[in-house]
């Protein structure tokens, strides 16, 4: 006997968490039945046949079908009387609505959040194995938040938090998406496969941490302040004292480093602060900006790793690099350039140690 | 009464996208009520709009204040193009006419906030936030036709906290109207505009029938509608009817201070206790007269009936304190204000003539009158012998709601009908008939080709039915008809017109059996239907009637005995001459009376009825063949049918009593459906194993023929003998203690009840199965119930037995429609869809186990030949899994009452204590019981007796006699000391009515006798341990599915909410939904679409509670589940709105049933 119709309503909306997990995780009703059957859901229920199971899980989805909805902006959850629940539920199904994978969303980074690229995302399903569906949901609230908040003014992570409802550390991951979305980072080229979201999400907290508008009022955006960018062409005064800067950095590592480390330096000091003074000369344009991490990774990381560099090892160079150059008479007197390089450095340091592993 | 409306339209959120080329809505909002509208600015482009509208002001004659509902439209603007429609509201003003008078409180003077938009084409379209006001002026005129301040119950018992001061009797109403979906404009409009026309014609109709009702009522002298229900029936070309039938009560307010804990006086005579409390409420009441007759509804306009009925209570009072005496003073004083309004009314006729509000011809009324007339003067000769102490009017104080009830008026009605069908006062209910149905074919057409819809018709029809119910009332010596309801079903042309009540004798102050039954004669006469064919019968007719109250009478109060419990049981002595035959046995509980063998009644389980065991659902479904015959043969076909379907409804229901080893239901329902081939009978009811009445016999099955191996018949006869004792034990009937009254002497009683027995076996016949064919073996398999998964307890009634003492977790109301494509159907396949039903619905709910199902609702539809669709509504109770105080006999534990219990934190103190004090996991009773003093008393000695069974003969109905060892006698001695030793305690006006249900449990004395040996019962209970074993062997540690949502509206289909008290009715709310979709598929199919539909309305009820100031909806129903056309749907719903209150206190703990 078929059912045409098998619909059960309760008064008080009840979210089965593994019915729902299975919803999000892309399954179909059919398939959800199946897992659950293979969980064991039938054993507590004596009589109860797989029919019974895909009638119940049919329910729960329509549920969460309507409750879709409502999850595109998640404050109606909390202010309509279709569906009765707690506001434990009701968090849970933000959360869990807003929850993506790290492998997808490293995936979907690299594509424009339009529609258009919707229908690359079977590409996605095949790299992960995630399933198709997820990974739409996954893409769509990406593209939802980042279409809500880009134009947005006040700090980026309270207005996905209001506007979202989701947790601190989602609202935070959602603000690196959205970082790195808005500026069209390149992150998809090979060089770059090795890097994971979080070390994207790392290197866009950085960048968001030091090169935005240090002032923290109502206009103040999640945007790199363009005065900066064009400010650091002015860095470039330090290549013209070069040999000083190098003076300062090797006193400094002397012993901190390991020899061959300490040699490579005082042999090849100028590559290495060519390239990071180049680039930041080079960010003001929007092109360059793109390319940062491919930049950082093809001009600084790969040498690096080719002379076995430690991570700390970096840390510390990079360290005294920023603080021997702000030592330069030049940089000093200028409180201005001070600041700039200070935020340079610290920005670009932390984004080379995130991404210097394999 | 004119009256002005004020609305402020402030604001809208989630408004649909309208404007699809910019991903905006221009809004704004029509506001009408009657002919006037007013509109909004446009709000551009929002999806939020903030309209913040000035003050709309309607004057408004009071009449349309109650027949049309505000509609409230939003609309998009558009330029150049017409402005699209997004979606409707319909504010019912209803619950702001109640008391918007002089009430110092602002409780449903406003409705105010958010309210889901409508459309019947797109469902739910964003919400509308709302501010309406309404102002009554008072409006003496004699004449009005508005019935302002009349406040209405769905809830079919005295409203919680209100004292019931009369019962004025029965009121119903009838309009009837084209259908807009059948008149010629139909064709020429869009679907929307059709579905609203019709939407607004619906609650416009539901408006007046509801005032109507409510004008009956003022001619009653009552002031609220009890017990209140009203059913559309579309008809289809020959119109569509809105029907209400209610109980016209007087009511007044329950002041808090008379909440508190209240002495109990025992009468003079001890049949009728007195709670010295009642004075307080009548002398509330007296003062409460002068202000009702001054504010809104209590106006002067018919100042003579009026006058009879507030009056009456202060006499009473004066009575109720004197005691016996007193009686005559009022008997006669009541009895002249019942002569003064039928005078009245009997001159009130003509001038009604005029006006259009009478429903019925002039002809039958004043015949009507004429009866009532007679009818009068004839009690009055009654009443004078009569007047002695001992038969006075049983006025009664619930505890927690008082229900101080003159039923006199109802005497002098022309239906004795009560549409209550619980928490009736303990010794309101004399004596407990049985069921009574009637049932008659009408064929639609021949009324169909009348220019203006006439109500006279159906009116007629209607008529004819309650007559007949009247006469089967009478015939068995009953005076009243409880829980009376009036169903129809239609198909085609065909209508069946069903009247369904249980027949009953109610203690008044008078000698309604004498009058009743002097005039059973005239009833009798049934004029032949001759244009449609009629068919009215009476089933279930296993009870007595009494022949003369006198008698009965001389019997309980002249004895001067304890009261029992079960007296309601006792077939009146001598019996009737009845229709039927009736076994009777002595009654197990008191060995007194005479008991019934099974007792069918449609009321709850009433309180203070001891049962045994657990009760369950239990539910048969026949159904029979039709030819697709139209029109008159049809009809005629149709009247032939019903009466074997009937009677194999009842016959297959009893014998699955009896294998479910039970002996009693109630909340008996049958439904019967037509469909294109076939009929289709549901009887569901909740069977439970009353302690008074006998041990079932068996099923014995015979071979019809000689072809029947007899072997066969054996083999089925072993499995129907299994399945009886294991149902025995899942009841947990199998050991029934009974009480030992010891004033009475064993031997003796034994004697007389050898006698009943002999009779009994005698009459044995209805107990024996043929075996002639295969069918007759199908219907022995289906005798055998599937069994119901463990963990789950059902019943269609509010009460749940054999569950006292566990604490509700959880809550949650629930639909399940469930519909199939049915190529052919057999006896055991309908079944089977029910039995699966029910297990799809367990399982659906399997996150709440333990729990049990109450007031659950089964319709069955067939809406195409080879369709069935099934849909139960029921309120699911999450239990706690540990048995905190195991708990099994006991009397009947209101589940309803539970919060109050709570409220009283004294009392779960006392529950700890007890529960350390017991012990061991005696499955006694009810919490309360358990927790009562005397359990203290009697446990210890109880408490080595426990584990060990005692050996007790299964099949011997009467074996329980010989129980009496010495531990009986122990307890005894403690227990049942002087049984009518004044007993004044103070019982916790919170705790629950009922003797067995006394939760008395602070009190520092004993209770009455009656309870002592309650007790006694519940805590000898031998089969405690395998019981609760078997609970706790499923305790899951799944999370709480539901938890306390307090500030979400709460939905039940109970009459209250678990654990809450209800502090406030606010107005009951009535909804037509019409719903339709272009394309299925384009919605998401079927099963979304239905989803959609049933969440969407839940929300708009749930909106319109919350903005009248409420937090819960009771007596929550679906009389119209229409998705016949899945394209197309029409659904009514409706319900109390209230508000409640939750105990602060515990959270976690959950709340006791008991």
């Amino acid at each position: 006997m078929l059912a045409e119709v098998d619909v059960f309503i309760g008064n008080h909306t009840f979210v089965d968490h593994e019915i729902f997990q299975l919803w999000i995780e892309g399954n179909s009703a059919q398939e959800a039945a199946v897992v659950l059957q293979q969980r064991g859901a039938l054993q507590t229920f004596p009589g109860a046949t797989s029919d019974f199971l895909l009638a119940d899980v049919c329910d729960h989805y329509r549920t969460y079908v309507l409750l879709e909805k409502l999850l595109h902006t998640p404050p109606r959850i909390f202010e309509q009387w279709t569906f009765q629940m707690d506001s434990q539920t009701q968090r849970m199904l933000i959360d869990h609505f807003y929850e993506f994978d790290d492998i997808v969303m490293r995936e979907i980074l690299g594509n424009k959040l339009s529609t258009r690229h919707r229908k690359d995302l079977d590409k996605i399903t095949e790299t992960t194995g995630v399933n198709l569906r997820s990974c739409r949901r996954q893409f769509d609230n990406a593209k939802r938040i980042f279409k809500a908040t880009e134009e947005m003014t006040g700090s980026m992570h309270q207005n996905i938090k209001i506007h979202f409802l989701l947790s601190e550390e989602l609202a935070k991951k959602y603000c690196a998406v959205v970082f790195i979305a808005g500026y069209r980072f390149e992150t998809n080229k090979k060089k770059l496969q090795y890097l994971s979201f979080i070390d994207f999400c790392n290197c866009a907290y950085a960048l968001m941490q030091h090169w935005t508008s240090p002032i923290m009022d109502d206009n103040s955006t999640a945007d790199i302040e363009r005065e900066f960018l064009v400010d650091l062409r002015e860095l470039r005064i330090i290549l013209e004292k070069e040999k000083e800067h190098k003076a300062l950095v090797c006193q400094r590592l002397k012993n901190r480093v390991s020899d061959k480390i300490f040699a490579e330096l005082d042999h090849n000091f100028k590559v290495y602060s060519r390239t990071l003074i180049n680039l930041a000369y080079s960010l003001h344009h929007n092109k360059s900006l793109k390319e940062l991490f491919v930049d950082l990774v093809e001009k600084y990381i790969e040498p690096c790793k080719h002379l076995h560099w430690t991570i700390a090892e970096m840390k510390v160079f990079l360290e005294v690099y920023s603080d021997a150059a702000s030592q330069l008479d030049v940089v000093r007197s200028q409180s201005h350039l001070r600041s700039v390089l200070k935020r340079f450095m610290d920005g670009i340091s932390m984004c080379l140690l995130t991404m210097y592993h394999n | 009464m004119p009256g002005k409306v004020k609305v402020r339209v402030v604001a809208g959120r989630g408004l649909p996208i309208m404007d699809k080329s910019n991903d905006t809505t221009d809004a704004y909002v029509e506001v009408k009520l009657g002919q006037v509208t007013y509109k909004t600015d446009v709000c551009r482009k929002s999806l939020n709009p903030q309209w913040n509208s000035e003050w709309f002001k309607f004057e408004m004659d009071d009449l349309e204040l109650q027949d049309e509902p505000l509609h409230i439209r939003l609309m998009d603007y558009d330029t150049y193009s017409a402005n699209d429609a997004i979606g409707k509201v319909y504010l019912d003003l209803n619950p702001l006419l109640i008391n918007s008078t002089k009430t110092k409180d602002n409780w449903g003077k406003t409705i105010s906030g958010w309210l889901p938009v409508y459309d019947t084409m797109h469902g739910l379209r964003g919400e509308v936030n709302l501010i309406v006001k309404v102002e009554l002026f008072s409006d003496l005129n004699k004449y009005r036709q508005s019935s302002c301040g009349v406040r209405f119950f769905f809830s079919p018992q005295v409203p919680e906290g209100f004292v019931a001061h009369s019962i004025n009797g029965f009121v119903e109403e009838l309009v009837i109207n084209d259908d807009p979906e059948y008149q010629w404009i139909d064709k020429i409009r869009t679907p929307r505009a059709s579905n609203e026309a019709r939407q607004t014609l619906f609650q416009k109709l539901s408006g007046e029938v509801q005032r109507k009702v409510g004008l009956k009522t003022l001619e009653l002298g009552g002031n609220a509608v009890v017990g209140y229900k009203q059913c559309i029936d579309i008809e289809g070309e020959s119109g569509l009817v809105i029907r209400g039938i209610g109980t016209a009560m007087y009511l007044t307010k329950l002041s808090e201070n008379q909440l508190s804990p209240v002495p109990l006086i025992e009468g003079a005579s001890k049949e009728s206790p007195i709670p010295e409390e009642y004075v307080e409420p009548t002398a509330a009441a007296s003062c409460a007269i002068p202000n009702n007759t001054n504010s809104s509804h209590n106006p002067a306009s018919s100042p003579p009936k009026r006058l009879g009925s507030p009056q009456k209570p202060i006499p009473s009072s004066t009575h109720s304190t004197s005691g016996g005496n007193g009686f005559y003073g009022d008997h006669h004083e009541s009895k002249s204000s019942g002569q003064m309004y039928n005078g009245n009314s009997g001159s009130g006729s003509p001038e009604k003539g005029g006006g259009a509000a009478a429903a019925s011809t002039p002809n039958t009324k004043q015949s009507n009158y004429g009866q009532m007339h007679r009818r009068s003067s004839e009690s009055d000769l009654s009443t004078t012998p009569n007047t002695k102490g001992g038969g006075g009017p049983t006025f009664k104080t619930q505890f927690q709601r008082p229900f101080v009830i003159n039923v006199d008026p109802i005497r002098g009605q022309e239906f004795p009908f009560i549409t209550l069908s619980s928490q009736f006062p303990e010794n309101f209910i004399r004596y407990l008939g049985g069921t009574v149905t009637a049932r008659s074919v009408k064929l639609l057409k021949s009324i169909g080709n009348f220019e203006e819809p006439s109500p006279e018709t159906r009116d007629g029809w209607w008529n004819e039915i309650r007559i007949e119910m009247r006469s089967h009332c009478r015939a068995f010596g009953c005076n009243v008809l409880l829980d009376y309801e009036e169903k129809t079903t239609m198909w085609d042309e065909v209508a069946i017109l069903s009247a369904s009540g249980t027949a009953a004798i109610i203690s008044t102050s008078g000698n309604c059996g004498d009058v009743n039954m002097s005039e059973l004669g005239d009833v009798n006469n049934k004029d032949g239907h001759k244009r449609t064919d009629s068919f009215t019968g009476v089933v279930q007719l296993n009870m007595g009637a009494r022949s003369s109250p006198k008698i009965s009478r001389g019997r309980y109060d002249d004895s001067d005995e304890l009261e029992y419990p079960c007296r309601m049981l006792h077939i009146p002595q001598p019996s009737l001459s009845l229709p039927t035959i009736i076994r009777k046995s002595r009654c197990a509980y008191c060995r007194k009376g005479k008991v019934p063998d099974v007792l069918v009644a449609t009321i709850d389980l009433p309180p203070g009825l001891h049962t045994t065991g657990r009760s369950c659902l239990i539910q048969t479904q026949v159904f029979r063949s039709k030819k697709e015959s139209k029109g008159e043969v049809g009809a005629k076909e149709m009247s032939d049918s019903i009466p074997f379907l009937e009677y194999e409804l009842h016959r297959r229901l009893i014998n699955k009593l009896k294998v479910q080893g039970l002996n009693a239901i109630f909340g008996y329902k049958v439904q019967i459906t037509q469909g294109d081939k076939v009929v289709v009978g549901v009887a569901t009811g909740t069977a439970v194993f009353l302690t008074a009445l006998p041990v079932p016999s068996i099923p014995t099955i015979c071979a019809g023929n000689l072809k029947t191996d007899a072997q066969k018949v054996l083999q089925f006869q072993k499995v129907i003998q299994e399945t009886f004792e294991r149902n025995r034990e899942i009841f947990g009937v199998n050991n029934i203690v009974l009480p030992n009254w010891g004033d009475i002497n064993g031997s003796t009683s034994d004697g007389e009840s050898d006698d009943e027995l002999d009779n009994s076996h005698e009459a044995k016949d209805t107990f024996v199965l043929e075996v002639d064919d295969a069918e007759d073996i199908d219907i022995i398999t289906m005798l055998i119930d599937q069994a119901i998964p463990v963990g789950y307890n059902m019943s269609n009634i509010e009460t749940i037995v054999g569950f006292d003492g566990r604490k509700v977790l959880s809550q949650q109301m629930f639909n399940q429609v469930w519909r199939c494509k049915i190529a052919t159907i057999s006896q055991r396949q309908l079944t089977a869809y029910f039995e699966r039903l029910i297990r799809l619905v367990s399982f659906k709910l399997r996150r709440l186990q333990p729990c049990v199902f109450t007031r659950m609702h089964f319709t069955i539809d067939l809406p195409e030949s080879d369709e069935m669709q099934l849909t139960v509504i029921g309120m699911a109770l999450g239990l706690d899994a540990k048995m905190h105080q195991v708990s099994l006999p006991s009397t009947s534990g209101k589940i309803g009452e539970l919060g109050k219990q709570d409220d009283d934190p004294d009392i779960i103190f006392q529950f700890d204590e007890d529960k350390t004090k017991l012990g061991i996991s005696c499955e006694s009773s009810a919490e309360n019981l358990a927790s009562s003093n005397q359990t203290h008393h009697s446990t210890p000695p109880l408490s080595a007796g426990l584990p060990q069974k005692v050996p007790h003969p299964l099949s011997s109905p009467t074996g329980a006699s010989g129980l009496s060892g010495g531990l009986q006698q122990t307890k005894i001695s403690s227990g049942t000391s002087p049984v009518t030793a004044s007993v004044n305690i103070a019982l916790p006006l919170n705790v629950s009515h009922g003797h067995g249900n006394s939760s008395n449990v602070n009190l520092p004395l004993g209770e009455t006798g009656r309870n002592r040996s309650h007790s006694v019962f519940c805590a000898r209970h031998p089969n405690s341990n395998s019981k609760s074993t078997r609970f706790i062997s499923f305790i899951k540690p799944m999370p709480l599915p539901v938890s306390k949502m307090r500030h979400w509206v709460e939905i039940t289909p109970q009459k209250s909410i678990n654990g809450a008290k209800i502090e406030r009715y606010l107005g009951n709310l009535n909804f037509y939904f019409i719903r339709e979709t272009t394309s299925l598929r384009e919605s998401g199919g079927v099963n979304t679409f239905v989803h959609a539909l049933f969440t969407d309305f839940m929300a708009i009820v749930r909106a319109h509670t919350s903005a009248l100031g409420g937090n819960a909806i009771v007596s929550y129903f679906m009389t119209r589940c229409d998705l016949s056309d899945l394209s197309k749907c029409v659904i009514n719903v409706g319900g109390d709105a209230v508000f409640v209150s939750y105990p602060v206190h515990h959270p976690e703990d959950g709340i006791a049933i008991g």
